[in-house]
């Protein structure tokens, strides 16, 4: 009986391989189709959306698979299995029973010429890596096309196009950069300047050697002179101030 | 040699190379495969019905029907039109089984005691009791003859024998013998002075077998059979024996089967239930009698496992006399098993 419970579980790991091998090719499928239609309205994210896509689509692929396998349909793949596997596989339990110890024997024999190869369905096999091949080289050549500069147009009024002197570009493509910067053609164009050079003094925190404060250590007078080599033309307060200033100075 | 070219043989536990004769081994299992229990006892069954095409010319459904009966534990109806050879069949049929024979010829005055046994005075030295007189119940094969023309209070004296395998007379309780089969017929036509079979009656039952007309060459070779010069005189051979029969039946309830084909059965039954032509579906007995029949029907098939084959082949004769049509039907001239076809269309 642990035999026919060894090909049950051989069983399962064939389908859960053929299941993996089909949800790859949908998976594939899904992400190049989504690539294919999506890619001129979601820009620099389309990478991310259609790996996001794709894996659900996948998960959700497989999950459906797997659940919707039963050994009716390993039996469909294999006639002269029929109704006979699901019958040792519900009778398994029952090993002191004679009739149920043949039927077990005549599955194993039969399980001999069982064929995994249906099971993949090599045609539906072929069908999607063809698909998958058509959607491969549609994607290629359309970024060909797309990034193909036509020098002799002289046009670049429509939509999706902007012309740098006598080039035109296709400006749906993201790797031009900001596609509404592109777009603006003739408009004005409002920039705000964010000056780099605006500095806080408050921020700015250097080392300050700390000296300790001692009578002898009383800083040497000093007086500011003035660098200005031209004459300063100032007002008449301005002189009387400057000279009361001077002479509290030399008290 | 390549890993590749050497394949391991589940049958034989050897590895086996692959594309080249396979080990003598190997065949050996193989035979021991074809001579396994259920080759066995299909062999047996084959044997049987062998037996009694001796005597029975064509009818072979009818005859395997009788048989899964047999097998199943289960009594069986026979309907047909008169000289369709009915009452002959189940006397060959228990003649080929080694097993004891009774015929109860119904009519409107038959009596409950005629079938079961009666209480009659015995003296012995003088000493008088009563003594149980067993009735022609007590066999192993009950061919009760015409069952419809008997009084629904005789008919109802095989209730009891039917489904309980015993019978009560007066306090005391007697075992009938095992195997045991009532093997019923009836008549389809001459309805003036017959009683038709209560519904519980006829859902005890397994079987409703209808007997047809054999076939133009099937008609000749009974007629040269059975008017030569010399009159026709069969020694049939007893093929299994009582014991065989009871062991036939153990087998037949070790019989595999699926949970789907159990779930189709359920499924079929409880259709009858819902259908718009059927006043009233067949009893959850019908499932019960529709697995085991499906069990000998394999067996018999030289299969160990019950398939859909299977359950629709025996699906006619386990429902069409436990379904009771609507009005609807009978104005649109169906029959049971027209509805049971359209019911077995849909089961996959």
């Amino acid at each position: 009986m642990n035999k026919i419970r060894e090909a049950f579980i051989d069983i399962k790991i064939e389908v859960i391989k053929s299941i993996i091998l089909h949800v790859f090719l949908d998976t594939a499928i899904a992400l190049l189709a989504f690539n294919f239609l999506l890619s001129p309205s979601i820009g620099s994210m389309l990478f991310f959306i259609v790996i996001i896509i794709s894996g659900i689509i996948g998960s959700l692929d497989f999950r459906f698979r797997y659940r919707r396998f039963s050994l009716r349909q390993f039996e469909s793949y294999n006639p002269q299995l029929s109704e006979i596997l699901r019958t040792s596989h519900d009778n398994a339990d029952k090993e002191n029973n004679p009739i149920v110890r043949d039927l077990v024997k005549e599955t194993l024999y039969k399980l001999e010429s069982a064929s995994t190869y249906k099971l993949i369905g090599h045609k539906r096999v072929v069908l999607k890596v063809f698909i998958l091949g058509i959607l491969s080289v549609s994607s290629l050549g359309i970024s060909i096309a797309n990034i193909s500069l036509d020098i002799s147009n002289t046009g670049g009024g429509g939509t999706g196009l902007i012309k740098i002197g006598n080039v035109e570009i296709h400006t749906d493509e993201d790797i031009y950069g900001e596609k509404e910067n592109i777009n603006l053609g003739d408009n004005e164009l409002k920039i705000l300047l964010n000056p780099s050079s605006i500095i806080s003094f408050n921020d700015i925190k250097e080392d300050i050697e700390e000296r300790e404060f001692r009578i002898e250590n009383f800083p040497v007078e000093t007086s500011a002179q003035s660098e200005v080599t031209n004459e300063e033309e100032l007002p008449k307060d301005f002189e009387l101030i400057k000279n009361y200033n001077l002479r509290v100075r030399n008290l | 040699m390549k890993d590749d070219d050497v394949y391991y043989c589940k049958i034989c536990n050897e590895q086996h190379v692959r594309k080249s004769n396979i080990g003598r081994d190997h065949y050996k299992k193989i035979i021991e495969l074809d001579n396994n229990i259920l080759k066995k006892y299909q062999k047996t069954a084959q044997e049987i019905l062998a037996e009694a095409s001796k005597v029975i010319v064509g009818q072979r459904d009818v005859l395997k029907q009788i048989l899964i009966a047999v097998m199943s534990d289960g009594n069986a109806l026979l309907e047909g039109y008169p000289g369709m050879a009915k009452t002959l069949m189940v006397k060959t049929m228990s003649d080929v089984m080694d097993l004891s024979f009774s015929r109860i010829q119904n009519t409107p005055d038959l009596m409950p005691t005629d079938i079961t046994g009666t209480y009659i005075i015995t003296e012995t030295k003088g000493n008088r009791r009563f003594e149980f007189f067993k009735g022609p119940i007590f066999s192993n094969v009950v061919l009760a003859d015409e069952i419809n023309r008997a009084t629904p209070k005789t008919q109802s004296a095989f209730l009891e024998s039917m489904q309980e395998r015993q019978v009560t007379s007066g306090n005391r309780t007697y075992e009938l013998p095992k195997p045991f089969f009532v093997l019923a017929t009836q008549n389809p036509i001459d309805q003036e002075g017959t009683y038709p079979l209560p519904e519980a009656q006829t859902d005890r039952f397994m079987f409703k077998i209808l007997v047809s007309y054999p076939t133009p060459d099937e008609e000749n070779e009974i007629v040269e059979k059975f008017t030569s010069e010399l009159k026709p005189n069969f020694k049939l051979k007893k093929v299994v024996t009582r014991d065989k029969i009871i062991e036939l039946q153990d087998v037949v309830r070790k019989v595999p089967i699926s949970n789907d084909s159990r779930e189709r059965i359920v499924e079929i039954v409880d259709k009858t239930r819902n259908h718009s032509l059927i006043e009233f579906g067949a009893s959850p007995r019908a499932s019960l009698s529709l697995v085991l029949a499906a069990k000998a029907h394999a067996i018999i098939e030289g299969r160990s496992y019950v398939s859909l084959e299977d359950i629709k082949a025996m699906a006619y004769p386990v429902l069409r006399h436990r379904l009771i049509l609507s009005f609807e039907a009978e104005k649109q001239d169906k029959t049971a098993d027209d509805i049971i076809k359209d019911i077995l269309s849909e089961v996959k």
